[in-house]
């Protein structure tokens, strides 16, 4: 596991996004200028607007591999389900219509916001919802909450909290190499982003390993 | 809290953006439900759904309403999916429709991974699941 780069979003002025440097890292591109924003006053970063468009960032270090894990923690106090930020991986650097994403999104009633975490996949710009699931639990809006996205080859897994909470076995976007985060409204923050390579042995390598070492210890018996 | 599998169909909808956004009927019941995930395998090119219908993984304490949904296929309910099975002629009969092979399968394991692997070939039903 090797940290490639790593945002907690402190500024001392309002930044957009584009114009500030993570901490780790080698910068950020976003699909529309000026409206990702990190916060001064609560270093968290946000989507700086009051209506429904999603919004894209995507730090400029590429994890080298198609196994990646990336973190946010998310806070989303709100009950309208309009309101959602999270991680995303696989993306590429030719475009924002590829790659996967975990998001919290708003939910529940006033007093008790209750979020609903949910894995896409957007392939050629078609957007795919893989999953969901819902923390029933009482105003867990209220709280931060960390959002993993872990990315391998035989399964993408959504973890809240350290907990996994859905696994797909889809398995799309070989060969995009970099992580980002999404958010819409000003209610969604973000902070802590983390992107993570791994690594992620295939079975073959797996398989190679077992029987180099049977042969070592069949050799060795032989020996004695 | 009970974890149930079905196949049902998958929805395509052209947004007022222009955009393509696609999900498993069960999407919804969101909000009825603990949590699912769906196993919907894109085109590479088009990134449009390979197949217009899905298997899906569903966490809920009643099942009710995705039962009397007549879009739902639901597969029979196992404790666990080494549990030995026994299929319905009629849900056979489905399954075969929509091209799976159910020679051999015994358990509902089998019959999970002989479901996915027909969406695609890569599919393992160890890494397809969503929390109570």
């Amino acid at each position: 596991m090797a940290l490639l780069a790593q945002d907690t979003f402190t500024v001392g002025v309002d930044t957009v996004l584009e114009s500030h440097t993570p901490d780790i890292g080698t910068g950020w591109s976003v699909e529309t200028a000026a409206k990702l924003t990190c916060d001064a006053a609560g270093d968290y970063c946000y989507a700086n607007q009051a209506n429904n468009t999603r919004h894209w960032g995507r730090e400029g270090t590429s994890i080298g591999a198609d196994a990646m894990d990336v973190t946010v923690d998310i806070l989303v106090n709100n009950v309208n389900n309009n309101r959602f930020c999270g991680p995303a991986g696989r993306m590429t650097t030719a475009n924002w219509g590829n790659q996967y994403n975990a998001e919290a999104q708003g939910g529940g009633i006033g007093g008790n916001v209750q979020l609903t975490y949910f894995l896409f996949k957007a392939v050629s710009s078609v957007r795919t919802q893989l999953g969901s699931w819902a923390d029933t639990s009482t105003n867990n809006g209220a709280s931060t909450h960390t959002v993993k996205l872990e990315i391998r080859t035989a399964a993408k897994k959504v973890f809240v909290d350290g907990i996994e909470r859905i696994s797909s076995a889809d398995d799309s976007l070989a060969g995009n190499h970099y992580a980002g985060l999404t958010g819409q409204r000003l209610e969604a923050q973000m902070d802590n982003f983390k992107s993570e390579s791994v690594n992620d042995p295939l079975p073959s390598k797996i398989l190679e390993s077992s029987l180099l070492q049977l042969n070592r210890m069949s050799e060795a018996a032989v020996g004695a | 809290m009970a974890r149930r599998y079905y196949v049902c169909p998958v929805v395509t909808e052209l947004q007022a953006d222009g955009s393509t956004y696609v999900y498993a009927k069960v999407a919804h019941y969101v909000g009825q439900i603990k949590g699912y995930v769906a196993h919907i395998p894109s085109d590479p090119s088009t990134g449009l759904p390979l197949r217009n219908w899905a298997l899906v993984c569903v966490e809920a304490d009643d099942h009710s309403l995705l039962l009397a949904d007549a879009a739902f296929e639901a597969l029979p309910w196992k404790d666990a999916l080494d549990d030995a099975l026994t299929l319905p002629q009629a849900a056979k009969d489905k399954l075969a429709a929509r091209g799976i092979d159910l020679s051999g399968i015994t358990t509902m394991r089998q019959l999970v991974r002989a479901i996915g692997q027909r969406l695609h070939a890569s599919f393992d039903e160890r890494a397809f699941g969503v929390s109570s």
